[in-house]
């Protein structure tokens, strides 16, 4: 079993490898075409594997906590003063908070929706699947809707009802948390309330969707023989419903790790929609440099982070799969 | 319902193909162009929704020419004032601009040269005289700047302007002559009234008209979508079926389409944006503009969805080969490549055309999405909703008029393809 979750973590890395190589390549192409020239030109490869590193020292520099460079250089009369500026203090202006910060933002974001989304999800898909009524009515309305309409649509909505109309939740994050900071009462609960928002948007979108799936899986397995022999046992319902769950659970699974990508991407726009310095505020500035300065080092910055996300969420899953799947154990 | 939602996406695609033909196309192409909407309200509801509570209309005025000078009429009749009134001069001479109310008292608004336009609401002087005399109490002007000044010159005499505003209801004249005399019949100033309405779908933060980025916003969303999905299920049954095979192409094919699903979806649709579209760059982040072929758009879009949908293809095929029709197909002798034409491409066919209608609302979403990153191929409906949005959340105001339209736009045209994906679906499973 351990040699399996080994082999998918090596599979994943080669992956997150060869990920990491196409994204260089296309920043740089990119940054060619911007420039006015052939992006063809960046394709060579030794200019690629340069590109490449530059982008990943980067990406490592970026973590030193080193302030701007002041230099002074005096010529005749005059002194002219440079102020060059650190991967790290680049960041650090251009986004408004630390990388580890930034990361941090968009995992707490994540993790709380996905934990979220995934007991809801279940919960919802398991009773609509299994016993059908309102519950499965509602639904089939909802879920096709929420999966269909963007993520950041729901977002407006939520805004419009929860900050414009009912004033319950702080809106901007950044805007709230500098508030806060004056008062001098910044806590771990004051970063929670102001990622409140973008959190209950997430969730909200995504319960739906993961229900529909779960409800989906549900019924095609409470048709199997082994449910109605258990149904006609006079088993409770609860403990039927756990069987069910524990079947349906690693198909479910591969469904959360193919999903992740675009929970990422409606993360990215709720991020900006809400003012939270994290990794989708970093890309968005990134897209922004890469246009006007033709410099692609904080875009593929983010690119790397969102790739290395993807990368842990795939791991962790798909050696769950293998820990949760019967058939797959008994392989092993 | 099927009907309906046939209806629905029939609609849409009738709407694209006329829509754009409704709007100026100078609209178009100065969207981005801030300043060329100064002569537009800013953020009013739609004109059918303002003639339904009473908001007073945007309108140009027409003068008429009467012995050296120009009179325009004004039905007030709401109540509420409007927005603003502007004139613009087609002179350079000195202009002496009087106001006529309904009772017909006169008062003077301005004399002197007018420079670009002149904004009625910021006549301080002449606002506070109309309302000494109007007024009771009389108001500050810091008072006024709270609210609209605009309320002085229509409310009742005699009444508290500001606070419970009175509308005086009836024709007002405003009358523009020269300071030192006549004025020429080519010399005919316009007169804009901006209402609290405007238009089919009103304005936005910059005075926008939202119907010109909704309905010329149409055709490139539904064309690329449409299009971007049928190119995503064609390149996925062809990838998903090939990697299922164990021929010399499978294992390549299964791999790139692993390494597909892999790669961050927004990061490589900003790039591909970059690479292959036009950049042209403005004064302000503001107007930028990308220009990229609705072809290439489409074929981005299908890149970027290829991975996960080819992986869910190449599932179904290799279910498809486990079973035991497939096995006495080999058994006979039956090569790889003929048991996917024969056996697996009439399962996968309904499954592809089912990925096509679920795909156009997937593309329409990630196509507004983009515009979040300041990335807006061409110009579609995430034109229009994105660079509110841009602006900032602390200045964004999310007016209905312009959230509704488009939600219940790619609502509906998602509940339709849906509808028709899960028609599909549940003939293609009761046939598998």
């Amino acid at each position: 079993m351990n040699g399996r979750i080994i082999g998918v973590i090596l599979r994943e890395t080669a992956l997150l490898i060869t990920v990491i190589l196409i994204l260089s390549t296309l920043i740089a192409s990119s940054e060619a075409t911007l420039q006015k020239e052939s992006p063809l030109s960046e394709l060579h490869q030794g200019k690629l594997l340069n590109r490449t590193e530059e982008y990943l020292r980067f990406s490592v520099d970026v973590f030193k906590n080193e302030n701007e460079k002041v230099v002074t250089i005096t010529k005749d009369n005059s002194t002219f003063i440079y102020h060059i500026q650190t991967p790290h203090s680049l960041f650090v202006s251009s986004i408004g908070t630390t990388p580890i910060m930034s990361i941090l933002l968009t995992l707490t974001i994540l993790s709380t929706s996905l934990l979220l989304i995934l007991i809801f999800g279940t919960l919802w898909g398991l009773r609509a699947g299994y016993g059908g009524g309102i519950l499965d009515r509602v639904l089939r309305i909802l879920g096709p809707l929420f999966s269909a309409i963007p993520g950041w649509f729901w977002a407006v909505a939520l805004l419009w009802i929860l900050w414009w109309k009912l004033n319950v939740l702080p809106l901007s994050y950044i805007d709230y948390i500098h508030r806060t900071s004056v008062e001098g009462r910044v806590t771990i609960f004051t970063h929670l309330k102001g990622l409140a928002l973008p959190i209950l948007t997430l969730t909200i979108v995504n319960v739906p969707v993961y229900a529909m799936m779960v409800r989906n899986l549900i019924i095609k397995e409470k048709d199997e023989d082994y449910v109605t022999i258990d149904i006609l046992k006079g088993l409770p319902d609860g403990w039927i419903e756990r069987k069910l769950l524990r079947v349906v659970l690693p198909s479910f699974l591969t469904f959360t790790s193919y999903s992740f990508l675009n929970l990422l991407m409606n993360d990215m726009a709720v991020e900006i929609l809400f003012n939270v310095p994290g990794i989708g505020r970093t890309f968005s500035v990134g897209v922004m440099m890469l246009i006007f300065f033709q410099n692609g080092d904080m875009l593929f910055f983010a690119s790397l982070i969102m790739s290395i996300m993807y990368f842990a969420n795939t791991s962790i899953l798909e050696s769950l799969y293998l820990k949760l799947d019967p058939r797959v154990r008994r392989d092993a | 319902m099927r009907r309906f939602s046939i209806l629905i996406v029939a609609f849409f695609i009738t709407f694209s193909i006329i829509g754009p033909h409704t709007v100026v196309e100078k609209n178009v192409e100065n969207w981005n162009n801030v300043s060329y909407w100064k002569y537009n309200p800013i953020g009013v509801p739609p004109e059918w929704y303002g003639y339904l509570v009473g908001l007073p209309k945007t309108e140009w005025l027409r003068g008429t020419y009467q012995n050296g000078s120009f009179v325009y009429y004004y039905n007030f009749h709401y109540s509420k004032v409007p927005q603003n009134i502007l004139i613009i001069p087609n002179t350079t001479r000195n202009l002496k601009i009087v106001l006529v109310d309904p009772r017909g008292k006169e008062y003077n608004l301005w004399n002197g040269i007018v420079s670009g336009y002149l904004n009625l609401a910021t006549l301080s002087s002449s606002i506070i005289d109309i309302a000494r005399d109007k007024c009771n109490p009389k108001p500050t002007w810091s008072q006024l700047l709270f609210h609209n000044p605009l309320r002085v010159i229509f409310s009742k005499p005699g009444t508290d302007c500001v606070f419970n505003f009175i509308p005086l209801k009836g024709t007002y004249k405003i009358i523009i002559t020269g300071t030192f005399g006549r004025l020429n019949r080519g010399d005919e100033p316009k007169v804009r009234v901006l209402g609290l309405s405007y238009g089919r779908l009103g304005t936005d933060v910059y005075g926008r008209d939202i119907w010109t980025g909704y309905a010329y916003g149409a055709r490139e969303t539904i064309e690329v979508s449409v299009l971007g999905a049928g190119i995503l299920a064609l390149l996925a049954l062809i990838m998903g079926a090939l990697s299922a095979v164990a021929t010399n192409l499978g294992k390549p094919i299964d791999v790139t389409s692993r390494i597909l699903t892999s790669i961050p979806p927004l990061p490589l649709a900003v790039v591909l944006v970059l690479i292959f579209g036009r950049i042209k760059y403005g004064v302000t982040p503001l107007s930028l503009r990308i220009n990229i072929n609705p072809y290439a758009m489409a074929f981005i879009v299908a890149i970027v969805f290829l991975g996960t949908s080819s992986r869910e293809i190449r599932s179904i095929v290799k279910e498809e080969l486990k079973k035991d029709y497939i096995e006495s197909s080999r058994a006979i002798g039956a090569t790889q490549l003929q048991i996917v034409r024969f056996h697996v491409l009439p399962v996968l066919v309904p499954y592809v055309v089912y990925l096509f209608a679920i795909s156009v609302p997937g593309i329409i979403g990630f196509i507004t999405l983009l515009g979040f990153f300041n990335v807006i191929p061409g110009f579609n409906w995430g034109t229009m909703m994105s660079t509110p949005l841009r602006a900032g959340i602390t200045t964004y105001v999310p007016y209905w008029w312009e959230i509704v339209p488009l939600g219940l736009s790619l609502g509906l045209v998602a509940y339709a393809f849906i509808d028709i994906g899960r028609l599909v679906e549940s003939k293609f499973f009761r046939k598998a």
